[in-house]
């Protein structure tokens, strides 16, 4: 799965097996743009089951986790917005990019892993009411960075030196007594996103798939509300002559 | 391997695929050892120790180390008079064929910025106070830095490497 894979196949052989005019048909070949296709993973055995993920994200695409089950991304209501992926503590969360290229007489498939920026994450305070405890054990065994050490039914030890807080103690803890508030930094944004007003025609289709309310109207064309948005693409892809044009920062 | 797993889960006739030289480490050990036999027991180990994770045992005989506690710097591995301290650095990573590298001593030290979430873990843990913040990130001083590891091995999102 970290693996950057290409693989090329002859353009030829696949052309062959469609009826009709072969030049024609190469020519169109030639002129498809590259596609690309990014599908976002959770790796299961990683997760921490803090739900930073589920609280973060805005379409509300992913199932809460609980101790004996991770959590799981929707995949009907996912927007490939990749906040989740920003905000995971411990990187469980993966975007495989796919794109398929033609180039010369070959078709390309290049499969890699996507790497994202990743957002502030930070310890405020921890608070633990040790009599309510019964120290269970659950919270090491989930603990990403091994801060806190418990001998069952004796004793419970934090090392606050080595917590990140990200808040998974708080959440598995079955009595509820571990209380973390910690700073959870800005998205970044990765991409620029633009309406051409000149292009755009005022047909509203984006306002109305904007899954999070941020396109509004203004005389009779459309306006992105940049505070609002998740960069997710959605817009661009229903476009029907399109206006909305959304480019990697550089 | 790795090609031919690929081969046979994509169903590929031909073996036309690349696949790009990236690092994947999947297994990380690092483990000290007091050779008994060779240990004399003069104590300037646990004189040394930043850490204070050596001591002698119950019966003043041996010597024994906080497994814990241990950050693995090798200073005691240095001042040992008669070699009885063994660190040993251990690291599984999959190319092209699979193989396990054994490490004596890491050469460089490696920080992937995009990976770091800024938690500042490994500048409250660094024995060596060789990490600073910086901006919204961190910056590791390597002229401080003494390669131990420790950073490594707590990062929660592996953004920090030593080779």
């Amino acid at each position: 799965m970290i693996y950057l894979i290409e693989i090329k196949k002859s353009l030829n052989e696949i052309l062959s097996k469609i009826d009709g005019d072969k030049d024609y048909i190469t020519k169109v070949a030639h002129k498809i743009k590259p596609i690309t296709y990014r599908s976002l993973y959770v790796n299961e055995s990683k997760c921490v089951r803090c739900n930073l993920c589920y609280k973060e994200c805005p379409v509300n695409a992913i199932e809460k986790a609980k101790i004996r089950k991770p959590v799981k991304i929707i995949d009907e209501k996912c927007v490939k917005c990749e906040i989740c992926v920003q905000t995971c503590p411990v990187g469980a969360i993966y975007i495989i990019e796919g794109k398929a290229e033609v180039k010369n007489s070959e078709i390309h498939y290049l499969i890699k892993e996507k790497t994202i920026p990743h957002r502030k994450i930070r310890l405020k305070n921890y608070y633990i009411d040790k009599d309510k405890c019964v120290k269970c054990g659950i919270c090491a065994r989930y603990c990403p960075t091994k801060a806190i050490k418990v001998k069952i039914r004796k004793s419970i030890e934090i090392n606050l030196d080595l917590c990140m807080g990200c808040g998974a103690c708080m959440e598995v803890c079955p009595k509820k007594c571990i209380n973390v508030e910690n700073e959870i930094g800005e998205v970044i944004k990765t991409k620029d996103i633009e309406v051409n007003k000149n292009l755009c025609v005022g047909c509203f289709v984006c306002v109305e798939e904007c899954p999070v309310n941020a396109i509004e109207e203004e005389g009779g064309k459309v306006k992105i509300n940049k505070d609002k948005c998740i960069l997710c693409g959605k817009c661009v892809e229903v476009c029907p002559v399109n206006a909305i044009k959304m480019e990697e920062k550089k | 391997m790795i090609k031919e797993i690929i081969y046979k889960h994509l169903e590929l006739e031909n073996k036309n695929i690349e696949i790009f030289p990236k690092f994947n480490l999947i297994f990380n050990k690092r483990e000290i050892i007091v050779k008994e036999d060779r240990c004399i027991t003069c104590g300037k180990c646990i004189e040394i120790c930043p850490v204070n994770a050596i001591s002698y045992d119950k019966s003043g005989l041996f010597i024994k180390i906080n497994r814990e506690k241990c950050i693995f710097c090798g200073k005691c591995k240095k001042v040992c008079p008669n070699d009885a301290i063994v660190i040993i650095k251990l690291k599984c990573e999959i190319n092209e064929t699979a193989k396990i590298v054994e490490i004596n001593k890491y050469e460089f030290i490696e920080y992937i910025k995009e990976r770091c979430a800024s938690c500042l873990v490994c500048l409250r843990n660094c024995p060596y106070k060789a990490i600073e913040e910086y901006g919204s990130k961190i910056r590791i001083d390597i002229t401080k830095c003494e390669l131990c590891g420790r950073c490594e091995e707590i990062c929660p999102l592996n953004a920090i490497i030593l080779r």
